[in-house]
C-alpha cells in the first residue's frame, strides 16, 4: 500500500471513530507508537504509557506541568519535610481530603486514603508489579491516619532524590488499592483507575485510547471532555491528519525537514521543549573486543558528533557530553568541563585508529547491533555504522519494533547499546546505567546497565547518601568524570521533543519540559471556540 | 578666689594628663592587638581553605581517583571555586601557589596559571605556615600561607595591610579627637558640677542673710536631694517655725490685751507706791474716771475714809508678802460722789519683767449688794406668812379628814344594802321558785289529767301566768347580775344554723297560730362553728323573736345571719330579725332599750311582757363586745340587729350546742319497775314529783333531808336520784358527796333540784357529783329528759317538725289549686330526679325559690312554707331533709 493510500485510509478511519462521538471538546493527540505498552503506571516505559499516566493518575508530588524539573505538591498538602529519629529520616506526608478516584466497571468513585498510598509505594516496591521497584527497595511507607503516612529511611538521602521517588514520575504514581482489589491485577491493567483529570474510558489496540474528564477532579473539572490517544508511527500521517483537522495534536518527528514541513502548515504551531531524551551508546566491558579501554577511547574518537546532529533537525538537537544532562538535571558535565578535564573525546580518526592499532585491532572487527523501528534509532545506529565503517568496524544492525528492541538488550545486550531516555536525576541515570546492581542479565537488580561497569558504585552510593546538593553534586560530577575517563558510555546527544498543535489547542501552561515526555494535558487544557 | 576657680584648677590637669595617658595606652594597646588579631583571622582563613582542598583530596582517595588526571583537575577546580568563597576582608582573598611558582588559583582570571615564582615574597615561602608581605600589584598585602603536600600548594590568606592596620591607623586621629572632645567635656562637666555645687550654697547664704535681716517669708529656693536641699529646706523650716511663732505670741499679746480691755471687771496695775501704772479702760465705766484721771494716783485716795487705812494696811501687807491673795470687798468713790462697793483680788508681779507691778482686779459689787439685802428681808417676810398658812392647813385637814371618815362609813353602808339587796334577790327567787314549783308543775300534772277544754284552759292560764312570773323572774335576776357585773360571756363553738333551727322550732307553734311566715337564711361564713356564747346569744335572738312575733299580726318574720371579714382574720357578725308587724316610732327607738320601759303603756296592756327583754339583750350584746341596732317603720315592721364583731371561727371543733329540748309527749313516758328517791324538804315539792313520776310507771321513795336520803339508799338502792341542795340536817351536796363516797352506791345517777340559779350552769356544776341539775319550778318536760337519758327509757313523742310540718299541705289540698298543680308539674317536677340524684344545692335552692314564688302567687302559704323549708335544708347542707322534702313535694305533685 503506497503511502498516499495509507495515509487517505487513516485520516478516513480517524475521521470515522472521530466524528460519530465527538464532542467539541474532545482532544485528538496522534502519538508517533503503534500501540500502547502497558496501561499499569509502575511500567509505564513508553511516552505513550507516560503520557497516559500523566493523565489518569497523580502522584504525592508533581513536576510542575510544563516547567519541570520544578517540584510542587500534588496528592500531598505541601512539600514534605524531614525529622531525624534513632538514626532514621522520616518524612511526614499530609494528604489532600476529599481526593476522588474515578470510578470503573463494578467500582463506585472513592475517595483517596493513605491506604491507598501505602499500598501504591510498596506495589512501586515490589518487582513483580512495577518496572521501578529498584527506586523503591530503601523505603518504609507507614500507614499514620486516615489522611497521613511517614516515609522511613534507614539511610538519610536528599530532596533532590527524594521528591522525584513520590512525584508523578514512575513509581511515584498513586494507584487505588480498592481498584486493584476488585477488578484484580489484570482488570486494573486494562482498566487504570487513577485519580487524574481524565479516567480511562476504552481502548482499542492499535486505534485509539479513549480518555474521559474525571468531573469530579480535585483541582477542577477539566475543561475538555476527553482525550481520545491515536497510534501512527508515520509522521507524515499524523501531520495529514493534522491540516485535515482530524487531529489536534500530534507527536512530531526529528527527522531532518520534517519540522519546516509542519510549520509551512497553517493555523498551526510547533513547540519543541525539554526534556530531551538522551542518546547514549553503552559499550559493554566485559566482552570483546570493548573490554579493552584503548578500543573504548578508540570508538569515542572515531564518532563525529556533528554527523549525528544533523540526522535531526537543529531546533530539538542539545548537546551533550556526560551521561547525565547537563542541560537539564544537576550534576551533568558541561562542555567547558569536559574539555577542561580532557574528556570530551573530540572527533580523531587518526587517535582512533592508533588506538586500534595498539590493542592490535588495526584490521577492524565486526559487531552485531540491535536497533528500534523508532526513527532516532534508525539515525543513531545508520550514523554509528557509517561512522565505524572508517575504521573498518563493521555493523551488522537488525531493526525490531522498540519493545522487542527493549526485550532484546535486556535479555542478550549486543556490544553497542543505543538508550535514549530520560531520567528524573542523576542519580537513576548513574544507578539504572553505571551501578553494577543494574547490569543487565549479572546485576543484583539487572536494569540499564549495559557497559556491565562496576567502577563508580562506590560514587553514586556516597552521592545518594550525601545530603547536601553541592557536595552530592561533586560526587557525581567525580562518577561521570570516571565513567567518561573509561569511557564505558558515549554520550551524543539530547533530542527535545516535538510537538505540533492546531493554534486553538490551549495547553494551559506554558511548555518548557516536561517530565511526562508529551506538552501534557491538564484540566486546563481546552481547545479554544471555533477550533474545530 | 572663689571655690568654683579653686575647684576648677585643682581637677581640670589632673582629667587632662589622665586622659592623654589613657589615648595613648589605647592606641598602644589597640595597634599591638590588631596586628596579632590579623594574624590569627589570616591563618583561620589559611585554615578553611586547607580544609576544602584536603577534603578533595580525601575524596579522591577514597574513591581511587588521585590516580586521574580529570578527577584530579575536577577535584582542584572544586576546590578552587570552594575556596574562592572563603571571605577575606572586604578586600582580601584565598589564592594557591604550586610549589613551581604557578598561581593556580586566584580570584582574578588574570592571575590564574601566571606565574609567580620570581615574586620576593615567593622566595618566603617554605613548609608549615608562615607569614610574609607581598605586593601582587595592589598595594601591600599581610599574608599567612600553609603548605599542602599532597597537591605541593601553598594556600595563602591574603589581605591588605590597610585593611587590617586601617582600624588602628584610623583610630590615632579619632582618639586624639576623642580625647580632646573629651577633655572639653569634662571640663564642661566639671564646671556644671562645681556650678551646681556652688550655686545652692550661695543661695544658702543669701536666704539666710535675709532671715537674718527679719525676712521672715524668704524661701530658700534649693530643690535638690542632697545636703544642700536638706539644708535649705531645714533653713525654710527654722524660718516658718519662727514666724509662726512671732505670730502667735503678737495673737497672745493681742488676745490679752482685748480680755483685758473688753473685761467687765476693771484691772489696775499699781506700782510699789500704790500708784496707778494702769488702769482698764472699764474703770471709766463703772467708777467715771478717765484713765489720764488715775495715772500716777494713789489708789489709796479713792478709798472711803473709814477704810482707807485698813486699805494701806494691807497694800503693805501684800507687798512685804505677809498676807496671801485673797478676796477683799471695800468702797471706791465713784466719780460723781458716791461710794461703789468694789470686790477685788490682787496679784503682786512687781517682780515680772512685763508687768513691774501690783496687779488688781476689781468687779463692782455694789448692785449685789443691794440685791443681798432686800432678798434678805424678802425672807424674813415670807417665813412669817408661810407659819400662819401652815396653821390653817391644819384646821382644814383635820375637817377633811372628818368628812372622808363619814364618806367611807356611807360606802360601807352602800354596800350592805348592795348586798342585802343581792340577797335579797337571790332569796325573793329561792322563796318565789318554791311556789312557782308547785303551781307550774302541778298544773302541768293537771294538764295531763283534765280533758275538759274548759278547765284544760284554766289550767293552761295558770301554767302560763307561772311561766310569766318564772320569765320575770329570771329577767329580774339576769338585770340584777348584769348591773352587779356578775354576769359571765362563755364562748363555745356554736353553729348559728343549728341555733336558728332550734329557736324557730321553739316558736313553730306560735308561728303557726298566727300563721306567720318564717324565713331563715344563714350565709356561707355564719354557717360555720364560731366562737359565741350560745346560751345568752339564744336568750337574745328568742327575745327579739319573741316580739317579733308579739307584734306582728301577718306576713313574716325573718331571721338572717351574716359574716364580713374583720380585723385579724375575725368575722363581723350581723344577726337581723326582721318583721311585717306594726313598727316602733322613731322617737321611741332608743326607749325600748330602757329597763321597764316599752313602746307605750298600751302596748304592756296588749301585748304583756316585762320591758326588760330589750334591755337585757343590749346589755348582753354589749358585754359580747357588740351593740343592738334597730330600725323601724310604723306600719310596715322592725328590723333588730345584733351586731357582734371580731366573732374568731372555732375551725374544726364540735358544736358544743346545748342539747334542743323538744317536744316530749309525758303521756307516753313508761318507766315500769325502776325506782326513783326524791329528796326535798319542801312536802309540796316532793308531792308534785310523785304524782309525776308514779304517773310514768316508776316506784318513788321520799326523804326530806340528806341523812334522811342516805338511809333510804341504805334500804333500798334506787335506779337515780333527784335532790335539792338546800335542806335540814344534811345538804344535798353533802349527801350526795357520800353517796359518791360509797362503791355500792357510786354509781347511781343524781340529779340536782334546786331553787338557786347558780347551779344551773354547767361550769359551776363541775367538781359537784350531779349528771344532770334541773331547776325550780320543775319543768315535767326536763324531767322527762333526764327520766329518758338515765333510766333508758324511750323518747316518746319527738317529732321533727320538718318532717311531719303541722299543719302541713296535704297532697288533698292541691285539689282545690289545679292551677298550681298544674304549674308545679311544668315547672318543678321535671327537675325533681336530676335534683334527687346530683343533689346540687344551688339548683336546689333554685327550685325552692320557685315553689316559694309559686306559693305565694296561688296563695298558698304552706307551699311556701315547704319551699322555705327546703332552702333552709339547702343552706345548711341537710342532705336527709332535703331528699325527705323532695318526695314530699313529688307526692304533692303527682297524686291526681
Amino acid at each position: 500500500m503506497s503511502v498516499m493510500w495509507k495515509k487517505l485510509v487513516w485520516i478516513c478511519l480517524v475521521g470515522l471513530v472521530g466524528a460519530w462521538p465527538c464532542s467539541a471538546e474532545v482532544l485528538r493527540f496522534g502519538t508517533h507508537v503503534s500501540a500502547m505498552g502497558r496501561l499499569d503506571p509502575h511500567f509505564a516505559f513508553g511516552s505513550q504509557d507516560r503520557a497516559l499516566a500523566d493523565m489518569v493518575f497523580n502522584g504525592l508530588l508533581r513536576y510542575l506541568p510544563g516547567r519541570a524539573p520544578k517540584i510542587g505538591p500534588d496528592l500531598a498538602e505541601a512539600l514534605p519535610e524531614f525529622r531525624m529519629e534513632g538514626g532514621e529520616q522520616i518524612w511526614t506526608i499530609r494528604l489532600r481530603k476529599g481526593v476522588m478516584f474515578h470510578e470503573a466497571p463494578g467500582l463506585p468513585a472513592h475517595e483517596l486514603t493513605a491506604e491507598d498510598v501505602v499500598f501504591s509505594l510498596e506495589k512501586s516496591a515490589d518487582k513483580a508489579r512495577s518496572g521501578y521497584s529498584g527506586d523503591y527497595l530503601d523505603m518504609e511507607v507507614v500507614l499514620r491516619s486516615r489522611y497521613q503516612v511517614e516515609i522511613r529511611f534507614a539511610h538519610p538521602i536528599s530532596p533532590i532524590l527524594f521528591f522525584p521517588r513520590i512525584a508523578n514520575y514512575g513509581g511515584g504514581f498513586i494507584v487505588s488499592k480498592q481498584a486493584v482489589e476488585t477488578l484484580g491485577y489484570e482488570g486494573f491493567k486494562t482498566h487504570p483507575v487513577g485519580t487524574g483529570p481524565f479516567a480511562f474510558d476504552s481502548h482499542s489496540p492499535g486505534e485509539v485510547l479513549k480518555l474521559k474528564a474525571h468531573a469530579a477532579y480535585f483541582r477542577g473539572a477539566p475543561k475538555l471532555d476527553g482525550v481520545w490517544l491515536y497510534f501512527q508511527p508515520e509522521a507524515a500521517l499524523r501531520l495529514a491528519a493534522l491540516k485535515a483537522g482530524e487531529l489536534d495534536v500530534i507527536t512530531g518527528s526529528g527527522k531532518k525537514g520534517w519540522i519546516d514541513q509542519a510549520r509551512a502548515l497553517e493555523e498551526v504551531v510547533v513547540d519543541t521543549h525539554g526534556v530531551g531524551e538522551v542518546g547514549v551508546f553503552h559499550l559493554n566491558t566485559t566482552t570483546p573486543p570493548f573490554d579493552d579501554i584503548r578500543v573504548r577511547r578508540a570508538l569515542a574518537h572515531a564518532l563525529d558528533r556533528e554527523a549525528f546532529y544533523r540526522t535531526t533537525d537543529a531546533d530539538i538537537v542539545d548537546r551533550v557530553f556526560s551521561p547525565v544532562p547537563a542541560v537539564y538535571l544537576p550534576g551533568g558535565l558541561k562542555r567547558q568541563e569536559v574539555d577542561a578535564l580532557d574528556l570530551a573525546y573530540e572527533y580523531d580518526e587518526n587517535r582512533a585508529r592508533e588506538l586500534l592499532r595498539k590493542a592490535g585491532l588495526e584490521e577492524g572487527f565486526d559487531l552485531q547491533l540491535v536497533a528500534s523501528e523508532k526513527r532516532i534509532y534508525q539515525a543513531y545506529y545508520q550514523t554509528l555504522k557509517a561512522q565505524l565503517a572508517r575504521l573498518n568496524i563493521r555493523c551488522e544492525i537488525q531493526t525490531v519494533p522498540h519493545s522487542k528492541m527493549h526485550k532484546i538488550i535486556r535479555k542478550t545486550p549486543p556490544p553497542i547499546v543505543l538508550y535514549a531516555a530520560w531520567r528524573p536525576n542523576a542519580d537513576v541515570y548513574l544507578t539504572r546505567f553505571f551501578h553494577s546492581d543494574s547490569r543487565v542479565v549479572t546485576g543484583r537488580r539487572p536494569d540499564t546497565n549495559f557497559s556491565q561497569y562496576q567502577s563508580v558504585d562506590a560514587l553514586i552510593d556516597e552521592a545518594r547518601r550525601e545530603v547536601d546538593p553541592d557536595a552530592q553534586i561533586r560526587l557525581w560530577s567525580q562518577a561521570q568524570i570516571r565513567i567518561l575517563h573509561d569511557m564505558v558510555a558515549f554520550p551524543v546527544m539530547a533530542t527535545r521533543q516535538i510537538y505540533v498543535r492546531r493554534m486553538a489547542v490551549d495547553y494551559g501552561h506554558p511548555v518548557v519540559s516536561t517530565m511526562a515526555l508529551y506538552p501534557q494535558f491538564t484540566e486546563r487544557t481546552q481547545i479554544r471556540s471555533g477550533g474545530k | 578666689m572663689k571655690i568654683f576657680g579653686k575647684i576648677l584648677v585643682t581637677t581640670l590637669p589632673l582629667v587632662i594628663l589622665f586622659l592623654i595617658l589613657m589615648v595613648a595606652s589605647t592606641f598602644y594597646l589597640s595597634k599591638d592587638a590588631l596586628e596579632n588579631l590579623g594574624d590569627i583571622w589570616l591563618d583561620t582563613c589559611v585554615t578553611e581553605a586547607l580544609e576544602v582542598v584536603a577534603s578533595q583530596d580525601t575524596m579522591l582517595r577514597r574513591y581511587g581517583l588521585e590516580a586521574i588526571s580529570a578527577s584530579l583537575t575536577k577535584a582542584k577546580m572544586d576546590a578552587a571555586a570552594e575556596m574562592g568563597r572563603v571571605q577575606v576582608g572586604r578586600h582580601g582573598y584565598v589564592f594557591a601557589v604550586d610549589a613551581g611558582g604557578m598561581m593556580v588559583l586566584h580570584p582574578d582570571k588574570y592571575f590564574t596559571n601566571v606565574h609567580v615564582g620570581d615574586e620576593p615574597w615567593f622566595d618566603q615561602l617554605g613548609p608549615g605556615r608562615g607569614r610574609l608581605v607581598l605586593d601582587l600589584g595592589q598595594g601591600e598585602m599581610l599574608a599567612r600561607y600553609a603548605y599542602f603536600k599532597p597537591w605541593d600548594w601553598y594556600v595563602v590568606a591574603a589581605d591588605p595591610i590597610v585593611e587590617v592596620y586601617g582600624t588602628a591607623q584610623r583610630l590615632k586621629p579619632l582618639l586624639l579627637g576623642l580625647s580632646i572632645a573629651a577633655a572639653l567635656v569634662i571640663a564642661l562637666a566639671l564646671m556644671l558640677l562645681t556650678r551646681r555645687l556652688t550655686r545652692p550654697l550661695t543661695a544658702l547664704v543669701q536666704g539666710a542673710a535675709r532671715i537674718g535681716q527679719g525676712e521672715l517669708d524668704t524661701r530658700i529656693q534649693v530643690r535638690s536631694r542632697d545636703e544642700f536641699g536638706h539644708l535649705a529646706m531645714e533653713f525654710n523650716q527654722m524660718a516658718l517655725r519662727l514666724k509662726a511663732s512671732l505670730w502667735e505670741v503678737k495673737q497672745r499679746e493681742e488676745h490679752f490685751r482685748a480680755l483685758i480691755e473688753n473685761a467687765a471687771d476693771m484691772i489696775w496695775i499699781l506700782d510699789q507706791r500704790g500708784r496707778f501704772s494702769y488702769v482698764s479702760p472699764s474703770t471709766e465705766r463703772i467708777l467715771g474716771y478717765a484713765r489720764e484721771d488715775l495715772m500716777d494716783t494713789e489708789v489709796f485716795e479713792l478709798a472711803h475714809p473709814s477704810e482707807k487705812e485698813e486699805m494701806c494696811r494691807r497694800f503693805e501687807d501684800r507687798i512685804l508678802g505677809v498676807s496671801q491673795t485673797r478676796m477683799m470687798e471695800y468702797r471706791i468713790r465713784h466719780r460723781d460722789g458716791y461710794w461703789c462697793i468694789l470686790e477685788s483680788i490682787s496679784t503682786n508681779l512687781l517682780e515680772h519683767s512685763a508687768v513691774l507691778g501690783y496687779v488688781i482686779n476689781s468687779r463692782n459689787i455694789t448692785k449685789r449688794k443691794q440685791v443681798e439685802k432686800a432678798l434678805k428681808r424678802s425672807y424674813q417676810e415670807l417665813e412669817g406668812r408661810v407659819e400662819e398658812r401652815t396653821r390653817e392647813l391644819l384646821v382644814l385637814n383635820q375637817t377633811l379628814n372628818a368628812e372622808v371618815e363619814i364618806r367611807k362609813q356611807k360606802e360601807a353602808e352602800l354596800e350592805r344594802a348592795n348586798q342585802a339587796k343581792g340577797e335579797f334577790l337571790a332569796n325573793m327567787s329561792h322563796e318565789i321558785r318554791t311556789p312557782l314549783n308547785s303551781v307550774i308543775g302541778f298544773s302541768q300534772i293537771l294538764d295531763t289529767m283534765i280533758e275538759d277544754p274548759r278547765q284544760s284552759t284554766y289550767v293552761s292560764t295558770i301554767l302560763s301566768s307561772g311561766k310569766s312570773l318564772l320569765n320575770l323572774l329570771n329577767e329580774v335576776l339576769d338585770l340584777s347580775k348584769m348591773e352587779a357585773g356578775k354576769l359571765d360571756i362563755k364562748k363555745v363553738p356554736t353553729r348559728l344554723t343549728e341555733l336558728f333551727e332550734e329557736v324557730g322550732q321553739m316558736f313553730r307553734v306560735r308561728l303557726q297560730e298566727k300563721s306567720l311566715l318564717l324565713e331563715m337564711d344563714v350565709d356561707r361564713d355564719s354557717g360555720e362553728l364560731l366562737l359565741l356564747d350560745d346560751v345568752r346569744l339564744r336568750q337574745m335572738v328568742t327575745n327579739l323573736m319573741d316580739n317579733a312575733i308579739k307584734f306582728t299580726e301577718s306576713g313574716h318574720i325573718r331571721v338572717s345571719a351574716q359574716a364580713e371579714p374583720g380585723h385579724g382574720g375575725r368575722l363581723d357578725l350581723t344577726i337581723s330579725i326582721q318583721d311585717s308587724g306594726v313598727g316602733i316610732p322613731r322617737e321611741k327607738l332608743e326607749l325600748i332599750f330602757e329597763s321597764f320601759q316599752q313602746e307605750s303603756a298600751g302596748t304592756s296592756r296588749k301585748y304583756g311582757g316585762t320591758g326588760l327583754g330589750l334591755a337585757i339583750c343590749r346589755q348582753l350584746a354589749q358585754l359580747m363586745g357588740g351593740d343592738i341596732e334597730v330600725e323601724s317603720c310604723v306600719g310596715e315592721g322592725s328590723c333588730f340587729k345584733i351586731l357582734l364583731p371580731g366573732v374568731a371561727a372555732a375551725g374544726q371543733q364540735g358544736s358544743h350546742s346545748r342539747h334542743r329540748r323538744e317536744d316530749i309527749d309525758l303521756a307516753a313516758l313508761s318507766f315500769a319497775g325502776q325506782r326513783v328517791l326524791v329528796v326535798d324538804d319542801q312536802d309540796s315539792i316532793r308531792f308534785m314529783m310523785r304524782e309525776f313520776l308514779e304517773k310514768v310507771g316508776l316506784v318513788v321513795d321520799e326523804a326530806d333531808s340528806g341523812k334522811a336520803a342516805l338511809a333510804c339508799v341504805n334500804a333500798q338502792i334506787p335506779d337515780l336520784i333527784f335532790i335539792d341542795v338546800k335542806m335540814p340536817d344534811m345538804d344535798g351536796i353533802t349527801a350526795a358527796r357520800a353517796l359518791q363516797g360509797n362503791p355500792a352506791m357510786a354509781q347511781i345517777p343524781l340529779v340536782l333540784v334546786t331553787a338557786s340559779t347558780r347551779y344551773a350552769l354547767p361550769d359551776e356544776g363541775e367538781d359537784l357529783p350531779f349528771v344532770h341539775c334541773i331547776t325550780k319550778p320543775v319543768d315535767l318536760k326536763e324531767m322527762g329528759e333526764v327520766l329518758c337519758r338515765y333510766l333508758g327509757g324511750e323518747w316518746p313523742g319527738v317529732v321533727p317538725a320538718t318532717t311531719t310540718p303541722a299543719p302541713r299541705f296535704q297532697p288533698g289540698d292541691m285539689a282545690a289549686h289545679p292551677r298550681l298543680r298544674e304549674a308545679l308539674r311544668e315547672s318543678v317536677l321535671p327537675l325533681l330526679p336530676e335534683l334527687q340524684a346530683g343533689m346540687r344545692i344551688s339548683d336546689i335552692r333554685e327550685v325552692a325559690g320557685r315553689i316559694i314564688e309559686l306559693g305565694r302567687e296561688h296563695g298558698v302559704e304552706d307551699l311556701s312554707r315547704m319551699g322555705l323549708e327546703l332552702r333552709q335544708y339547702a343552706d345548711t347542707f341537710d342532705i336527709e331533709k332535703i331528699r325527705h322534702c323532695l318526695q314530699d313535694v313529688e307526692a304533692l305533685i303527682r297524686i291526681p
